[in-house]
């Protein structure tokens, strides 16, 4: 490692971003470079300097008096669980999405990890769906949403199905364009149908399994289940944590 | 829904979310500038969190839920209508700006320590304050609430890569603003190049 590619890690690790291995290369460097260890204990003394000096403190009981107040009258209107949720939080929800990801598809894929999690990143962007309470898929059927951006025609007539849809989003994942619908099943548990009329993408026929008299790819790990099946001429891929059973997963997506 | 009780869900936002209250007082100043507004922020962002909590899964992230429906709601309803275009000469400000003006420093025999005692609190907050809306946002999340660079793409819906180099820009005109402070203000002889 040279002083160019130590100095491009530094703020990761000043922030405690940096992987192990990256840690390793750039601690042996600055060990055997006296500019750059220089250069990294000012950054590292700075940035404790902005963090210690730029905190404020913040006086709010009344603020929170006033919450409490107010949390009294949404108590007493019934409007808890009344709203439809205005943004897709699985992201923030399903600890780090990226390591889920490449725990399930990554070992499908058979890519490297680095270069596998580099071309997941827009799976974890790219959120087109819903911005405000009330206009969710600017107040369109969110299916309809979705063959408008995707063309993937799929039908549900289950309203109770429809309405846990939180978010409709389009994910280009290693090149492939999916329609990405996440829903809530109940009890709050998240889980996420990955579709794409592409014929570029088989679903990887390793493990399967039958449920309920049909053949599915299963995935089965401590962080999550993983479901693949054909449909007509569209590939879906369902993924949750593994507290939704893969049998659950299959009669939800038998929904659509 | 089902196996949650209206009480129970009250009880949780109280234990679990009530909690967060101070830290997103502190972003909400830091992103409205104003202290009124930023009340309203906060309460808005608190009583949308509860309508929804019922949707809120048990031994998640709470703090970067709720600062993501507060970044949300600013960027809808706070954020200055006019979004003037942000045109600033950051390739003027060298990657280690402040590390290697510091360094050709002559006047005082430890420019660092100089320089970091000489500048109080308010002159930090000020220079946060300074920041454009973009890198002040991520700055905030990153430094004082001590977000992960993954937790601050979830909250501001950005590419991880975006939120990298907007922290990095920021935190270079932080340092450009910092070091025009105290050499404007005699702290520092400016170098001579
Ligand atoms: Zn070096």
């Amino acid at each position: 490692m040279n002083c160019r590619q130590a100095l491009e890690k530094l703020y990761d690790i000043i922030d405690n971003e940096s992987g192990d291995v990256d840690s390793q290369d750039v601690e042996k460097h600055l060990k055997m470079c006296r500019h750059c260890m220089a250069h990294y204990e000012f950054e590292r003394i700075f940035k404790t300097f902005v963090v210690d000096k730029g905190e404020d403190q913040v006086a709010s009981d009344d603020l929170k008096k006033n919450i409490l107040g107010k949390l009294d009258e949404i108590d007493a209107a019934g409007e808890v669980g009344s709203s439809r949720f205005p943004f897709s939080w699985s992201r923030v929800t399903i600890a780090s999405a990226a390591s889920l990801v490449v725990c399930l598809l990554g070992a499908y894929f058979l890519s490297g990890f680095y270069q596998f999690q580099t071309e997941v990143a827009p799976f974890m962007e790219a959120h087109l769906a819903v911005e405000t309470e009330g206009q969710s898929y600017q107040g369109r059927d969110p299916l309809l949403y979705l063959k408008d951006k995707t063309g993937i025609e799929l039908n549900c007539s289950d309203p109770k199905i429809l309405e846990s849809i939180v978010a409709v989003s389009v994910d280009t994942i290693m090149g492939i364009q999916f329609g990405h619908i996440e829903l809530i099943c109940e009890g709050q548990r998240p889980l996420s149908i990955f579709v794409t009329a592409s014929g570029d993408y088989q679903i990887p026929s390793r493990q399967h399994e039958t449920i309920n008299g049909r053949d599915y790819m299963v995935h089965s790990c401590d962080k999550c289940n993983l479901i693949g099946l054909t449909k007509g001429k569209y590939s879906m891929v369902s993924i949750s944590k593994p507290e939704i059973a893969p049998s659950e997963i299959v009669a939800m997506i038998g929904y659509f | 829904m089902a196996d949650l009780t209206k009480k129970e869900i009250r009880r949780r936002f109280e234990k679990e979310a009530m909690i967060h209250v101070d830290p997103l007082m502190r972003t909400a100043r830091r992103m409205t500038k104003n202290d009124s507004d930023s009340e309203d922020l906060v309460q808005e962002t608190m009583l949308k969190a509860y309508r929804f909590f019922d949707r809120f899964e048990k031994g998640t992230n709470c703090k970067a839920w709720l600062f993501k429906i507060m970044t949300n709601i600013f960027i809808n309803n706070y954020r200055s209508k006019s979004k003037a275009p942000q045109s600033l000469a950051f390739d003027e400000i060298d990657d280690s700006f402040l590390f290697g003006q510091l360094a050709q420093v002559k006047s005082v025999s430890n420019p660092e320590v100089e320089f970091f005692s000489r500048i109080f609190d308010d002159d930090v907050k000020e220079a946060i304050g300074g920041l454009p809306e973009d890198f002040r946002i991520v700055v905030v999340l990153s430094f004082l609430e001590g977000f992960s660079y993954q937790e601050i793409a979830d909250i501001t819906d950005l590419q991880i890569g975006t939120v990298k180099s907007r922290l990095h820009r920021g935190r270079k005109l932080l340092q450009k603003s910092l070091w025009d402070y105290a050499i404007k203000n005699g702290f520092i002889k400016e170098p001579l190049n």
